[in-house]
């Protein structure tokens, strides 16, 4: 499986992480492996209300009790038994993570960003945790210098590539076709 | 018709899944535990089956998200899935715990202690094999584990329970206690309706 492409979205809040995922996955048939994915499982199974700080305390709890690299060893194993041509790891957020993951071959850091007042605008008509909707752009920006999100810049730092979606879909489109033409992913 | 919830406590070893098990055949109760609460949560995060591994996550996500946070899962699995108008809520062990049980059913929840002495627990633990290694764990091991913050509540929590249930002899005896519990329960629960008629 040396082709497989392994591309690790990072990003802040809201600048278009799950919208990249989803067009790999329905035009490339990429399969996505979400970060928070096991958190929000146990978060269900206790009938805790999904929200951010829940998956924030959840992924902090995990983390110091069973191993800063619980969770990125977890989804390397599953990613290392999976077929797929492209494999989509949505929403890296920690330095830790990073370091197991660059042990997978054919692994890239792939970055996102837009800008702050954007992505708050497009947060709160998205609703992806229960609590999106309603949140003030104080809240949002207090949100991003919480622990879980506090090294986003950092991991950022270390992409290979960073798309810009400061305007439509399409251009962000666009930006994800001419990075698969780089690494060789088309037309090769 | 309010539901009979039976919450069970009792030591390792002590016979509560032989209690459990005769109330679900005898008496058609439904089992809810916390157990697999947390087996299922623990293979979400791909960690090891083991003892410690469950009683680790409990305590962290007690630490996290509040102290009654896995016994409300249990509340909310019982309100959501139970079928049977006896309940079994297996997985009490510290006094926080009971309390959730109280405020959601008030006078229809009973709490049962069953117990025996520690040698004897002992004995029983070996020929169980209920958990991976337990035949052969020492005697001092015994003593070590039965020292865990978690297990010394339960004698305090039971002391206190509604009906204690000695299992310090033979199975007749212990059928007979559950039976009279069962009447007990029954008789109580028959005697509040009417009254309400």
């Amino acid at each position: 499986m040396t082709d497989k492409l392994i591309i690790g979205l990072t990003g802040p809040i809201a600048t278009g992480k799950t919208t990249v995922a989803k067009y790999l996955a329905d035009k490339y048939g990429a399969k996505i492996y979400g970060f928070s994915e096991p958190l929000r499982d146990v978060l269900n199974r206790l009938y805790i209300p999904l929200d951010r700080p829940n998956l924030a305390l959840m992924s902090n709890i995990i983390r110091s009790n069973f191993g800063e690299d619980l969770i990125s060893r977890t989804i390397a194993q599953d990613i290392q038994h999976d077929d797929s041509p492209i494999i989509v790891l949505d929403g890296i957020r920690r330095l830790p993570d990073i370091e197991t993951m660059k042990s997978l071959p054919g692994f890239r850091l792939l970055a996102i960003n837009a800008d702050v007042k954007l992505r708050w605008q497009r947060m709160t008509t998205r609703g992806q945790n229960s609590d999106d909707a309603t949140k003030t752009y104080e809240q949002f920006l207090t949100d991003e210098q919480a622990e879980a999100d506090r090294d986003i810049p950092q991991v950022m730092a270390g992409a290979q590539t960073t798309l810009d979606n400061n305007t439509t879909i399409e251009a962000l489109i666009k930006q994800v076709e001419e990075y698969l033409k780089n690494n060789s992913f088309i037309n090769k | 018709m309010h539901k009979i919830i039976i919450g069970l406590i009792g030591e390792k070893g002590s016979g509560k899944g032989t209690v459990s098990d005769y109330l679900i055949a005898h008496y058609g109760a439904e089992h809810f535990g916390t157990s697999k609460i947390l087996k299922r949560t623990v293979s979400d995060l791909h960690l090891e089956l083991t003892r410690d591994n469950f009683i680790k996550l409990a305590l962290v996500l007690k630490e996290g998200f509040g102290a009654d946070v896995v016994i409300n899962s249990l509340i909310q699995d019982i309100e959501l899935q139970s079928q049977s108008e006896i309940v079994i809520a297996d997985g009490i062990r510290m006094h926080d715990d009971v309390k959730p049980f109280l405020e959601k059913y008030g006078r229809n929840f009973y709490l049962i202690y069953v117990t025996a002495d520690m040698k004897l627990r002992y004995e029983r633990t070996k020929l169980r094999k209920e958990k991976a290694n337990e035949d052969k764990m020492t005697w001092q091991e015994f003593i070590l584990e039965e020292a865990r913050l978690t297990e010394v509540s339960i004698h305090e929590v039971g002391r206190q329970a509604d009906f204690i249930i000695d299992n310090n002899g033979g199975e007749a005896e212990l059928t007979a206690q559950i039976k009279s519990t069962m009447e007990a329960i029954l008789h109580q629960k028959k005697r509040r309706a009417s009254i309400k008629h």
